[in-house]
């Protein structure tokens, strides 16, 4: 059995301008044990997913889906969303100097989470803490449990996330945009960490980011979405290999590779439509270099194609 | 750390020196004259002028001052012009009354404008928001002598003497239950002499005028932690400690209000310092035998000294507790230090 199975998710939110459509129906299975990308621009509904399956959407937010189911447990009919978040599914974020609460220390962060979800007395809580801080990856644990957030690096801070999202004991990761906000030399040392978490400790990763390239280098599978909706999923190798949605060619187009240098990049042209007021058929028709006369008025459904590949476009 | 704790107290040594300074100085230069209250009724130009030299009035301004420091760092806070009574010796029978009803108000502050501006904070728009929003305008825009009226015609009149009228023990009381002084807090002194009846009448006389003066600190407190809930629950470490599964409590009371706090902290010290003097009208409609009463009857005797070394107390009162809620934050927020 796939470790989660996501049918139909659609999320909206009532806004004073009118209903907005986050999410259109995604469909995700992730297996256990894998690193899953979840790539898209900013706006196309990758976050808002993440939180929707930890429950954490605020109440102006409606979450409807004909299947959520995590290892058997129905998350549609979770009245307890205690007894998922943390212990069964986490979440790290972008910033994580923001997300990490300035006035205690890391070691009180990290011993009030192990201490609410396993009951440990002091002794064995510190223990726990200090391994946790090695597995990843800072290995002066026992001063690092004494500072604050804000005398740690980025790298390190984000570091201390994960640690302070496997402390619950989590088997599935949503690592929203990990490495954003850190440079170049930090990101790859976090996406190193993370693919070394999931052959240890045989954790799942739901990756979301909007960088490909952070996407070839970690992920298992990957799903594109647009526009709040799933436009194609495969493996990553067959996706930069193969890629059939024009939206995912566009995006691979446009991504900066050696030995383009002097090449002008290719650009999608348009915007992403707008949440409120969406128009009937492909959302991508107004932006697609190959659209048809189908592609205004039908929206195509994800159909699977050979190897696994599934994409939702009018041309397969 | 040490040098952010030296840095406020040094300041707030310079504050004490400059209220020290003009106080005196005002004191001297307002046109009425000290010697001739000194001596009585009706003095003749002799009798003052003796006041005068007396008083050491006829000296040069610089040298009273420096006089007027040499004594108070020997503990003498001089005398009074009008009673002619040791002013340390006064301050030390009224000031306890009035810290014990400012203590209370101030307690009363935090144990019910903390929580409920919490909850108030978590739910905002809820029907707690709502109610207390107008509450608590409510209870900053009543004038004092007004809701202590009010209070006293309903406790008193309309539940028929539920809760005393004035002072802050019964005559009776006093009389055949006697307990010695020993912290002027007759709630303290009442429980270490073991006198049960007396603790009691105690506070049956402090409810009211705590409730007077809490009203306006209540308010404050409650609506500032609210302010400063709904904003840190806005923060990004608030969904992550959520996406943890931290429970609510934990997250309410322990991971935002450890944020919110900080802010009504501040309000608190204020408000403390403030009813210092500020409970004056208290004082006076509850007959309290306060430090505002006091200082009051000086202002209208033109009581120099007594207006001088209260101002330094109150002043005193006002630095340490400013100097306490830095620390407080300090050791709440550790960036405050980095500031």
């Amino acid at each position: 059995m796939s470790l989660l199975e996501v049918r139909d998710l659609s999320i909206s939110f009532s806004t004073s301008h009118g209903l907005f459509r986050a999410v259109n129906g995604v469909n995700l299975t992730i297996e256990r044990g894998e690193i899953f990308g979840l790539v898209g621009e900013t706006g196309c509904g990758k976050t808002v997913t993440g939180l929707a399956l930890m429950g954490l959407i605020s109440s102006t937010g409606r979450v409807t889906a004909s299947r959520l189911s995590l290892d058997g447990l129905n998350l549609l009919s979770t009245r307890n969303w205690q007894n998922v978040r943390g212990r069964r599914i986490s979440m790290i974020f972008q910033d994580p100097a923001a997300c990490l609460n300035p006035t205690f220390t890391i070691g009180q962060q990290l011993s009030h989470v192990i201490r609410y979800h396993f009951h440990l007395d002091s002794a064995a809580t510190h223990h726990r803490a200090v391994e946790l801080l090695n597995d990843v990856g800072l290995s002066d644990a026992a001063h690092t449990l004494r500072t604050y957030p804000h005398q740690l690096s980025g790298g390190m801070q984000q570091r201390v996330m994960i640690a302070l999202a496997l402390a619950s004991g989590a088997e599935l990761l949503i690592a929203d945009e990990p490495t954003t906000a850190l440079d170049v030399t930090i990101q790859s040392q976090i996406l190193r960490l993370l693919k070394s978490l999931r052959d240890k400790h045989t954790l799942t990763i739901i990756l979301i980011t909007h960088d490909l390239g952070v996407v070839a280098h970690t992920c298992d599978r990957v799903a594109v979405l647009y526009a709040g909706s799933v436009a194609e999923t495969s493996s990553t190798v067959d996706l930069f290999r193969n890629p059939k949605h024009p939206y995912t060619q566009g995006l691979l187009g446009a991504m900066p590779r050696h030995g383009t240098r002097g090449k002008p990049l290719l650009a999608i042209e348009g915007s992403l439509p707008s949440g409120i007021n969406p128009s009937v058929g492909c959302p991508f028709a107004a932006r697609c270099p190959l659209v048809m006369k189908i592609c205004r008025t039908d929206n195509p459904t994800l159909t699977p194609t050979e190897n696994a590949h599934a994409i939702a476009c009018h041309l397969y | 750390m040490l040098i952010y704790l030296l840095r406020r107290l040094l300041l707030a040594i310079l504050v004490i020196v400059s209220v020290s300074v003009v106080t005196f100085f005002v004191a001297r230069v307002i046109p009425s004259d000290p010697a001739a209250l000194y001596a009585g009724q009706r003095p003749t130009s002799d009798q003052i002028a003796a006041a005068r030299e007396r008083l050491e009035l006829d000296q040069p301004l610089y040298n009273q001052y420096f006089r007027f420091v040499r004594d108070i760092l020997k503990g003498d806070l001089g005398t009074s012009y009008k009673t002619k009574h040791a002013i340390l010796a006064d301050i030390k029978t009224f000031l306890p009354a009035t810290l014990e009803l400012v203590i209370a108000s101030t307690l009363m502050a935090i144990i019910i404008g903390i929580p409920v501006g919490v909850l108030a904070g978590a739910k905002h728009g809820g029907w707690l928001d709502q109610t207390t929003r107008i509450l608590s305008i409510a209870g900053v825009s009543f004038p004092t002598f007004w809701l202590a009226l009010v209070l006293q015609l309903f406790f008193f009149g309309t539940l028929h003497r539920l809760f005393p009228l004035s002072s802050r023990i019964s005559n009776n009381v006093a009389l055949f239950n006697s307990f010695p002084a020993v912290t002027g807090f007759y709630l303290i002194d009442t429980l270490l002499a073991g006198n049960f009846i007396a603790w009691r009448d105690a506070v049956w006389h402090i409810i009211l005028p705590t409730l007077t003066l809490a009203t306006y600190p209540i308010s404050l407190t409650l609506r500032m932690t609210r302010a400063a809930m709904v904003e840190t629950l806005s923060e990004k470490y608030i969904t992550a400690a959520r996406a943890q599964g931290l429970p609510e409590r934990d997250i309410l009371f322990r991971y935002a209000l450890k944020n919110a706090i900080v802010p009504t902290l501040t309000v608190l010290g204020l408000s403390f310092a403030y009813s210092l003097t500020g409970a004056f009208l208290v004082e006076v409609i509850f007959s309290w035998p306060g430090l505002g009463k006091y200082v009051t009857d000086a202002i209208f005797n033109v009581d120099f000294p007594v207006i001088v070394a209260v101002t330094l107390i109150v002043t005193l009162f006002f630095v340490s507790i400013n100097l306490f809620v830095d620390i407080i934050q300090a050791f709440l927020d550790p960036r405050v230090v980095l500031r």
